[in-house]
């Protein structure tokens, strides 16, 4: 048996209720609508299109579920064989399903803004640079270690300073892409300095 | 490179494991394309794994003490690979035969991706807790996790099968024991790195899962404690990823408040309000059902999986009960729970 298992679900919470179902259920429906873009963008292929209606389907299937699961029990009320758990002193004229739902929705809307804030407010005072991240990532790869500053570059992105004399890992890091600073056979220029639009300074 | 076939080196880590090592090595060598290297790390046993993987035609290696961790086990291996990519199999799992070409293809098909990870499901189904895990899988991996790749953001590369491209990892220096979840840690850190990561579906693992509540107990208290230390080390730069940031924010927001509403709030509200309260245990099952019966179905199992389904019920509660002690321990106590225990 096993000991050595990893991490392995969708999620470690509590799958199933909560605001993750309705995320994955509203990220299923707006799907297509993106895969339409990505199509048109010729990033899509018959195999996402195929995997996409799946889910697309699949979160009809969810959605009319839960309206079929709420019918049921309007149907059981009505003929005296549940008592009306709600007795509604809800406000508005609207099924009390719908009130859950919208709570559900709103605390999903709530979080997803409230992370993207965060996230903006990280980039905007630099907390969240990568430098470190990709640091340690150029000492595991150069085998001189050690020795490495990396200068942040416009748009998030960084660039390599290395001692002199020291080789660039064949495929160099960056944050937002990965940059070949491998030399192109036509010009003999490194791509990095071309893509990034800046000089390597060196140390050495 | 489309249309290469880049060689791939097998690195199954395992600690005790005479009970499965050979089924796990068959299942390797007998793949439509299998690894070119197969190496098994014997960190420590005292069972004869390491004499059974040998047999079963893996080379052995063993570190001169127990690295004490899958993490520093895979690690260990790292310096042997010589290959252009790098699988890592759980040594009490198995493969469906195409898995490892199916994973293989994915990371040729794009240049850009780190790595690949595949569709797992519980190899036996006897006790609750094995069949609870059967149902979440179902879940997890034929809805959520394929929701994910749509968007290009699987939230973990499964540390039970993945395979990377062997560069990522000597760049970010193997799988890093500074969590309890390498394999979350390791996603994570490719993401920021600029990598991507692809979910295959038709490349299946089939683990042996945690069979008493004792061995899920301990598996769960490792997973809980391992993403909290996640979000810890890596919530900046998470940050900046869109889909990413909200997988992780609602996952984090479902992992305390559905856990606090299952272990606190309903019954607070069955005592106030009567025995209806206890509809909010069972509410979403519908919900649930679905995507379990329509992944069940592809692998003619639905009267199974339908079986079970309360068994699901139970073990969620068991997560939710360790998501909420975990949390509880690492951020409100700052107690980080650091011992990689056996379990699972």
């Amino acid at each position: 048996m096993s000991t050595k298992r990893g991490t392995d679900q969708m999620g470690p919470g509590v799958p199933g209720m909560g605001i993750a179902s309705v995320f994955y259920v509203a990220a299923a429906l707006v799907a297509p609508a993106r895969e339409i873009v990505k199509t048109v963008q010729g990033n899509s292929s018959a195999m996402r299109w195929k995997v996409v209606g799946r889910q697309f389907s699949l979160a009809l299937f969810i959605v009319g579920s839960i309206v079929m699961l709420y019918l049921s029990v309007q149907v059981l009320i009505s003929r005296g064989l549940l008592s009306d758990p709600a007795a509604t002193d809800l406000p508005g004229d609207f099924p009390n399903w719908t009130y859950a739902v919208g709570i559900l929705v709103i605390l999903l809307i709530g979080v997803t803004l409230t992370a993207w804030a965060v996230g903006l407010w990280v980039r905007r005072t630099g907390m969240g640079d990568d430098s470190e991240v990709i640091a340690q990532a150029y000492r595991a790869s150069i085998p001189s270690g050690g020795n490495i500053r990396l200068v942040r570059m416009p748009r998030g992105r960084h660039i390599a300073s290395l001692p002199h004399g020291v080789a660039l890992p064949p495929r160099a890091l960056s944050h937002d892409l990965i940059i070949d600073l491998r030399p192109p056979a036509a010009s003999g220029r490194p791509r990095g300095r071309h893509l990034v639009g800046a000089e390597l300074e060196d140390t050495g | 490179m489309p249309g290469s076939t880049p060689a791939v080196t097998c690195i199954i880590p395992a600690y005790n494991e005479a009970a499965s090592i050979s089924d796990t090595v068959d299942s390797v060598f007998n793949q439509s394309e299998p690894p070119e290297s197969v190496i098994v790390v014997d960190d420590g046993s005292t069972d004869g794994t390491g004499e059974l993987a040998q047999q079963a035609g893996a080379m052995v290696i063993r570190p001169s003490t127990g690295t004490g961790s899958k993490a520093g086990a895979q690690s260990f291996a790292l310096p042997y690979v010589d290959t252009p990519l790098t699988m890592v199999l759980d040594a009490d799992s198995v493969l469906s035969p195409t898995a490892v070409a199916d994973l293989r293809s994915a990371l040729v098909q794009d240049p850009d991706a780190a790595a690949a990870c595949s569709f797992v499901v519980p190899r036996h189904r006897r006790t609750v807790w094995e069949r609870g895990r059967y149902v979440e899988y179902l879940y997890a991996f034929g809805h959520g996790k394929q929701i994910q790749e749509i968007f290009g953001h699987p939230l973990i590369s499964s540390g039970c099968f993945s395979m990377y491209r062997t560069e990522w990892l000597d760049h970010v220096g193997g799988w890093s024991t500074r969590t309890l979840a390498e394999d979350m840690d390791l996603t994570w850190t490719l993401y920021r790195l600029g990598g991507k990561v692809h979910f295959v579906e038709t490349a299946i693992c089939e683990p042996i899962e945690p069979d008493t509540m004792r061995m899920m107990s301990t598996q769960l208290k490792r997973w809980s404690h391992g993403f909290i230390q996640n979000v810890r080390v890596h919530w900046r730069g998470v940050l900046r990823r869109s889909m990413l940031r909200s997988i992780i924010a609602v996952s984090f927001w479902d992992g305390v408040v559905a856990s606090i509403f299952y272990l606190m709030v309903l019954p607070v509200l069955t005592f106030l309000y009567g025995p209806w309260a206890l509809v909010g245990y069972v509410i979403d099952l519908p919900a649930i059902a679905v995507p379990v019966v329509y992944a069940a179905r592809r692998r003619g199992e639905v009267r199974h999986a339908l079986a079970s389904l309360p068994a699901f019920l139970v073990l969620r509660l068991l997560n939710a009960y360790h998501m909420i002690r975990a949390l509880f321990n690492e951020v409100v106590l700052r107690r980080t729970f650091d011992v990689y225990e056996k379990g699972h």
